[in-house]
């Protein structure tokens, strides 16, 4: 594992840009510094960022 | 139970025929046969259970000169447990518990229930969840999901001593303790959102919980370590690691949708959460007694079967006819029919002729294992620590 926060099978360097997820059909989106803030699959302009894999315990309870 | 004391019974001198069927039933001990009968039975009227009484104290019957107190010997010689039934396929078990007090019965039930080990999800790490379901709703359903792995393998986890810190209750996570579960999904089914061809949503079921013998893959988030990989161990190569069900469902993903974690189990009882409960459920009943209190013969006779006609398959009369007069069959009757029974003992006709008993100190028990442990097991587990809780009052008792 990277630092806590950090994706770690999407990690890319600074400004190489970050996965986000379509809110319409759910298409990956890389999204670097200054990409419009847009589905490249549908066009559809909100986008969600995806949940890190830092390990969360729960108490099965 | 029960002894005669000083003169003999009463109804020695009288002739057998002018005995009725209470006389011949409790003619035994050496109390009047009304209280006999209050003793040990239970009487079942159509509105209302008479003499629903447990008399478990010495001194009950004093003023009569019986003394109901019990000896060890005493207790031993009336005790019986015989196997009524074993079902493999349902994980279930019915004895018959004879010659203790409804105490002895219910304290064997609640170690059942909450005394007996078990292995359980305790922990869950989440790396990934995407689904629907949150966490906590995730982890609490994989918790209650039955792990078949044999608890004596295992130590307790030891509750964190007094100066340790959290640091080293982490520490002592190891192979004795905890089993690795890892559980991986993925829906990948296209076009999310839009039509869905058949079914596209992923379930993720108690099958996909695959044992880690190796031990955890993130030591370094869940602090537990092996040392040895279970699997070195031949108990483990004979019976590994897995859910008791394959087909529980645990969550339904749509595409593109994830759940990724790390489920360890630990060692526990029901009494700290349900989830280590090793039965489904355990529970007793006192053994019904049906009893003629009258001939029942000829006409009449064929009157009483008729009554019970119409019984579900398999299920068999309580009375049959033999020579032209009807009698009880052996053995309790059927669950099935004892209403039927209790409703005629209350009818204008029939009420002093049939009569439905039972008896107090005969409990049929039923065990219905979670089937993390075959229900035999569970029992001896539980007179095991029945035992040592009697021995453990027996060393404070000669400590005083």
């Amino acid at each position: 594992m990277n630092g806590p926060g950090t994706a770690t099978n999407q990690v890319t360097a600074p400004g190489e840009g970050v996965f986000y997820v379509c809110g319409e059909c759910g298409w990956e989106n890389k999204i670097k510094p200054g990409d419009t803030i847009q589905c490249r699959e549908c066009g559809y302009r909100i986008l969600y960022k995806k949940r890190t894999r830092r390990v969360v315990q729960y108490e099965a309870r | 139970m029960g002894k005669r004391k000083g003169s003999k019974g009463e109804k020695d001198g009288a002739p057998p025929s002018a005995m009725s069927q209470l006389d011949r039933d409790f003619a035994v001990s050496g109390l009047p046969d009304y209280l006999e009968a209050q003793r040990t039975r239970v009487f079942c009227g159509s509105e209302s259970n008479t003499s629903a009484k447990y008399f478990g104290s010495a001194h009950t019957y004093s003023t009569k000169g019986f003394d109901n107190s019990q000896t060890w010997k005493e207790f031993e010689r009336g005790l019986d447990i015989r196997i009524r039934r074993v079902d493999e396929a349902d994980n279930t078990m019915e004895f018959d518990l004879v010659g203790v007090s409804p105490s002895f019965a219910n304290a064997l039930r609640r170690i059942l229930i909450s005394e007996v080990p078990t292995m359980a999800i305790e922990h869950v790490f989440f790396l990934n969840n995407t689904s629907t379901i949150p966490d906590e709703i995730l982890a609490h359903r994989l918790g209650l999901i039955p792990i078949a792995a044999d608890p004596t393998l295992f130590k307790s986890r030891s509750p964190p001593s007094q100066e340790s810190g959290n640091e080293h209750q982490e520490d002592d996570r190891d192979q004795r303790n905890t089993i690795v579960l890892r559980l991986q999904a993925r829906c990948s089914g296209r076009n999310p959102g839009g039509k869905h061809e058949g079914n596209e949503y992923g379930k993720v079921k108690s099958k996909d919980l695959k044992w880690l013998p190796g031990g955890s893959e993130i030591p370094e988030e869940t602090g537990v370590r092996f040392t040895v990989s279970q699997d070195t161990l031949e108990e483990f190569e004979r019976a590994p690691v897995r859910p008791v069900h394959d087909d529980i469902l645990i969550a339904k993903l749509s595409s593109g949708q994830e759940i990724e974690l790390e489920a360890h189990c630990t060692k526990g009882t029901g009494a700290e959460h349900a989830k280590w409960s090793p039965v489904a459920t355990a529970w007793y009943r006192l053994c019904p007694e049906v009893v003629l209190l009258r001939e029942v013969k000829g006409e009449k006779a064929e009157e009483l079967l008729a009554k019970f006609e119409g019984l579900p398959k398999g299920v068999e009369c309580p009375f049959e006819v033999v020579g032209g007069v009807a009698r009880p069959r052996e053995g309790p009757p059927d669950l099935m029919c004892l209403e039927r029974i209790r409703a005629l003992s209350g009818e204008e006709e029939w009420k002093d002729y049939v009569q439905l008993r039972k008896i107090k100190d005969h409990f049929i028990f039923t065990v219905e294992s979670s089937g993390v442990l075959p229900p035999q097991d569970l029992l001896c587990t539980a007179i095991d620590i029945l035992a040592s809780k009697a021995g453990g009052l027996a060393a404070k008792l000669a400590e005083a």
